[in-house]
């Protein structure tokens, strides 16, 4: 037990320096150049209002804070989907969450009501979406398999839904296309803060429920054995996991395969002491989504690639990836 | 104790179990036998407080049951399931999780948790297995991970569902002796058992489970001379000088 703090102390250690370069690469990098001297400076109060502070205060710092949040809010909320349903691919933007999120939101344009409402009606399309599924897969008794091509036909479901309320309010088109190929350039500033707050609240909540949600993995009659009131755990977890699901769409739109990579390359990183496994998730899930981003802007400059593509190239080979070292594997179908 | 009183219980409109009444008194070792289908599962589930009666109650030391929280009646009574799925944690984690209906928001294992844990693991010789997950087990070891973690529990009554699935028979014997240790020890156990001879050979009652009925509850002797035993499986047991008993075809 010894050996396996001693090992997530250092994953935690690692992931804290991965986050650390991936921000100061994101905050320095982009159509102009801020050297890291003068990013200390500004941050210290010392720069005025020259062009780098202005473009730091209010682009790079903001797109950046985004991106830690979503990264974050995204690979942690998949984390304790994958617990919760005990499918490793269940992911938030494969068996609808998103797309629940993203309905909400258009939704809320289509009837007018101002975008910092945003972060909430995204939880409320997030968690109708993951309970509509969690519910279904209890009534009917569905396998771990059956769960995931249930969400995988909820998920087109609602992302149909989505385009129909476009084709009745085409003036809504461009929000659509920003949410369905989530681009961290879209980020409203406004909605920056009551999102942030809420994933931090979610994310400290679920950084306290660990044995929790490791104790899941014991299946509803071993959690259940050791006195734990599932029913109400599950909703529990299901609740914070669509809060954080619902903020991160509401800033990004739809970035997929974030809560399905990160979770996955934690525990191959042998981080699956379950103390440290969601913070560990949150500090990679934050990192690599501010890198990705900072990548999709930069290498195809002045182009601007948005980063949800970019996460799609690297997610669907992982996906697939994962589709085959699964294949049959009931014990490795676990989270 | 543990008492059923009047129990009936299943999980859809037709009940599983029809009108079962027995005790499962602290300090003893009983087998819970029958055919494959007759309840005996069911009957566990019932005792542990995962499933509901449809009719009757289960009452813990004069307290019914369903006036008790999950992790109160998870302090009193161990239940280990038989295994579906293997977890994705180590020995020393799933053993460790035996400790959490002892534990309060927000739930921390601390030396005391880590000390009865280590402590059940060196009981099942698991102690140089600690790191190791248990998907990387053979059966019989997972098995017994399993048991260290309802002793780390430390219950006063221990239901176990197959215990000896996946263990040969010399591990299936040093696992009856364990369990004569614990009822010695005075905790209350239930085992449901395949094998007869091994269930008439080492516990203090048996009862026999037929349809969704009790049949049968005795001392193995009793039971074995009763003829019920024939008259629900086909087969006789034969009691030998030593106290042991063998099928007759």
């Amino acid at each position: 037990m010894k050996n396996s703090r001693r090992s997530s102390g250092r994953l935690l250690l690692l992931g804290g320096l991965f986050l650390l370069a991936s921000c100061l690469l994101s905050l320095a990098l982009g159509s102009s150049r801020i050297p890291l001297s003068q990013i200390l400076r500004i941050l210290t109060g010392g720069e005025g209002e020259g062009a780098d502070a202005l473009i730091f205060r209010h682009v790079r710092l903001p797109r950046t804070l985004g991106c830690l949040v979503c990264g974050a809010a995204l690979s942690v909320s998949g984390a304790v989907i994958q617990g919760v349903l005990a499918n490793r691919l269940a992911a938030p933007g494969i068996i609808g969450v998103n797309a629940g999120a993203a309905l909400a939101v258009t939704l809320c344009a289509a009837a007018g009501f101002s975008s910092l409402w945003a972060p909430l009606w995204a939880f409320a399309g997030a968690f109708a979406a993951v309970l509509t599924l969690a519910l279904g897969a209890r009534a009917w008794g569905a396998s771990r398999g059956t769960v995931l091509l249930m969400g995988v036909a909820l998920n087109s479901l609602l992302n149909a839904l989505s385009d129909t309320v476009i084709t009745f309010r085409p003036e809504l088109a461009a929000l659509r296309h920003d949410f369905k190929v989530g681009d961290l350039a879209a980020l409203r500033p406004a909605t920056l803060l009551p999102a942030g707050l809420l994933a931090a609240v979610a994310l400290l909540i679920l950084f306290t429920l660990y044995n929790e949600l490791d104790l899941l993995n014991l299946g509803e009659e071993g959690a259940r054995a050791l006195g734990m009131d599932t029913l109400r755990v599950r909703l529990m977890f299901l609740f914070l996991a669509a809060l954080l699901a619902g903020c991160a769409v509401s800033l990004a739109g739809l970035l997929s395969f974030v809560g399905l990579i990160v979770p996955h390359t934690v525990r191959r990183l042998k981080g699956r002491s379950p103390g440290s496994f969601l913070p560990l998730c949150a500090l990679f899930g934050a990192g690599f989504l501010t890198l990705c981003d900072t990548l999709a802007r930069t290498l195809f400059s002045p182009y601007e690639l948005p980063a949800g593509i970019l996460m799609a190239y690297l997610g669907v080979p992982f996906f697939l990836f994962l589709l085959v070292r699964t294949k049959g594997g009931h014990a490795r179908d676990r989270a | 104790m543990i008492a059923l009183e009047r129990v009936s219980a299943g999980y859809g409109a037709a009940p599983v179990l029809r009108d079962v009444s027995c005790t499962l008194p602290k300090g003893q070792l009983i087998s819970l036998v029958g055919p494959n289908g007759s309840g005996k599962s069911t009957l566990l589930r019932v005792l542990a407080g995962i499933l509901a009666p449809g009719a009757g109650r289960v009452v813990l030391e004069d307290t019914p049951l369903r006036e008790l929280k999950p992790n109160m009646i998870a302090r009193r009574i161990a239940f280990l399931a038989q295994e579906r799925d293997t977890p994705d944690l180590t020995v020393a984690q799933l053993v460790l999780h035996g400790r959490f209906p002892h534990l309060q928001y927000p739930r921390r294992y601390g030396p005391l948790d880590l000390a009865i844990a280590r402590a059940a693991m060196e009981r099942m010789g698991l102690e140089a297995h600690g790191h190791c997950p248990l998907a990387k087990l053979s059966g019989g070891m997972r098995q017994k991970a399993r048991i260290a973690m309802a002793l780390a529990q430390d219950s006063d009554y221990i239901l176990l569902d197959e215990p000896t699935t996946y263990l040969d028979i010399g591990h299936q014997l040093a696992l009856m002796n364990l369990l004569r240790e614990l009822a010695v020890s005075g905790k209350g156990i239930l085992a449901v058992l395949h094998d007869l001879p091994l269930a008439f050979s080492t516990s203090d009652q048996v009862l026999l489970l037929h349809e969704g009925s009790l049949v049968g509850k005795a001392a193995p002797d009793a039971l074995c001379a009763s003829g019920m035993v024939r008259d629900v499986f086909g087969v006789d047991l034969i009691p030998s000088a030593e106290g042991r008993y063998h099928y007759r075809y």
